[in-house]
C-alpha cells in the first residue's frame, strides 16, 4: 500500500517538476522580452544599493550571465529531483542509486545556496561598478532563502546516506529466503 | 566451511514436491527453488521452521557444513 502510494505521489509530482524545469528558463526569458533585466529595472530592483551612476551594458550583461547560472544551478536540482521521482514512479525506491540520486539533489541545493550568496556580491559588486571610486559596494548577505536551502540540501544529503544504507540492509534481505 | 543445502534430498525421500511445500509455507515457488540450488545468501529462521514441520524434519537434515571446495 504504502508502496503504491509513493509511486502515485512520485508519478504526479515528477511531471510537476518537468513542468518547472521547463518554467524556470521560461520566466528569465519572459523577463528579457519584458524589461526585467533594464539597467531602470535593476536599479529599481536593488533598493539597499547606493547606486550613483547607472551600470553599463558590460555589467547588465553579467548581471544576466550570474542569473542564467543561478538558473543553471536550480534547473540541475530539479533534473535529480525529477529523476528521483521518476525512480520512485518505477517502483525502484530503496536502491542504491535513488539514494544517490537524493544526495545529488541535496547536494544542488547546497551549491544554489552557495552560489546565491556569492551571486548576490558579485550583482552588487556589477552595479555599482560605474560608481566613482569610494562608492563601489560589496555587501555579503544571508537571506531566509539561502538558510532553507542550506537546511534543505543538508537533510536531503542525511536523508541520502541513511537510504544508502537502508537500500544495502534491503539488497541483503532480498537475498534471504 | 561452506553450508550446503540438502532440501532436494529431503524433498525426494519425503517424496514431495517443491512447489507444494513452497504453496504450504508461504514462499514463492522461485525463492523455494533458489533455496533447494543455494543460491541465497541466507535462510530465516521463521521459514526453517515451517520448513521443518512441513517436511517433519530437523534443520540438520536441510543444511550441511562441508569443507570449502577449492574451485
Amino acid at each position: 500500500m504504502t508502496v503504491k502510494r509513493v509511486m502515485q505521489t512520485s508519478r504526479w509530482l515528477g511531471l510537476l517538476t518537468t513542468v518547472l524545469i521547463g518554467a524556470v528558463p521560461a520566466l528569465i526569458l519572459f523577463g528579457l522580452a519584458t524589461g526585467a533585466f533594464t539597467v531602470d529595472a535593476l536599479i529599481a530592483g536593488n533598493p539597499t544599493l547606493n547606486i550613483v551612476t547607472p551600470p553599463g551594458a558590460g555589467a547588465v550583461t553579467g548581471y544576466v550571465l550570474i542569473e542564467a547560472l543561478l538558473m543553471a544551478v536550480g534547473i540541475y536540482v530539479l533534473w535529480q529531483v525529477r529523476a528521483l521521482f521518476g525512480a520512485y514512479a518505477a517502483g525502484d525506491i530503496l536502491t542504491l542509486e535513488s539514494a544517490q540520486t537524493l544526495q545529488r539533489a541535496g547536494g544542488g541545493l547546497l551549491a544554489l545556496a552557495g552560489c546565491n550568496i556569492v551571486a548576490t556580491a558579485v550583482q552588487g559588486v556589477l552595479l555599482t561598478w560605474a560608481n566613482p571610486p569610494g562608492q563601489r559596494q560589496l555587501a555579503v548577505g544571508i537571506s531566509n532563502t539561502e538558510i532553507w536551502f542550506l537546511l534543505t540540501g543538508g537533510l536531503l544529503m542525511v536523508v541520502g546516506w541513511a537510504l544508502v544504507e537502508a537500500a544495502r540492509q534491503a539488497d541483503e534481505n532480498r537475498g534471504f529466503v | 566451511m561452506e553450508i550446503i543445502v540438502r532440501l532436494d534430498v529431503v524433498l525426494a525421500l519425503r517424496k514431495r514436491t517443491g512447489r507444494d511445500v513452497a504453496a504450504e509455507i508461504g514462499i514463492s515457488e522461485q525463492n523455494l527453488s533458489l533455496l533447494k540450488s543455494g543460491k541465497v545468501k541466507g535462510i530465516r529462521f521463521e521459514t526453517l521452521a515451517k520448513l521443518c514441520e512441513v517436511l517433519d524434519c530437523q534443520p540438520g537434515d536441510l543444511l550441511e557444513a562441508s569443507p570449502a571446495s577449492s574451485g
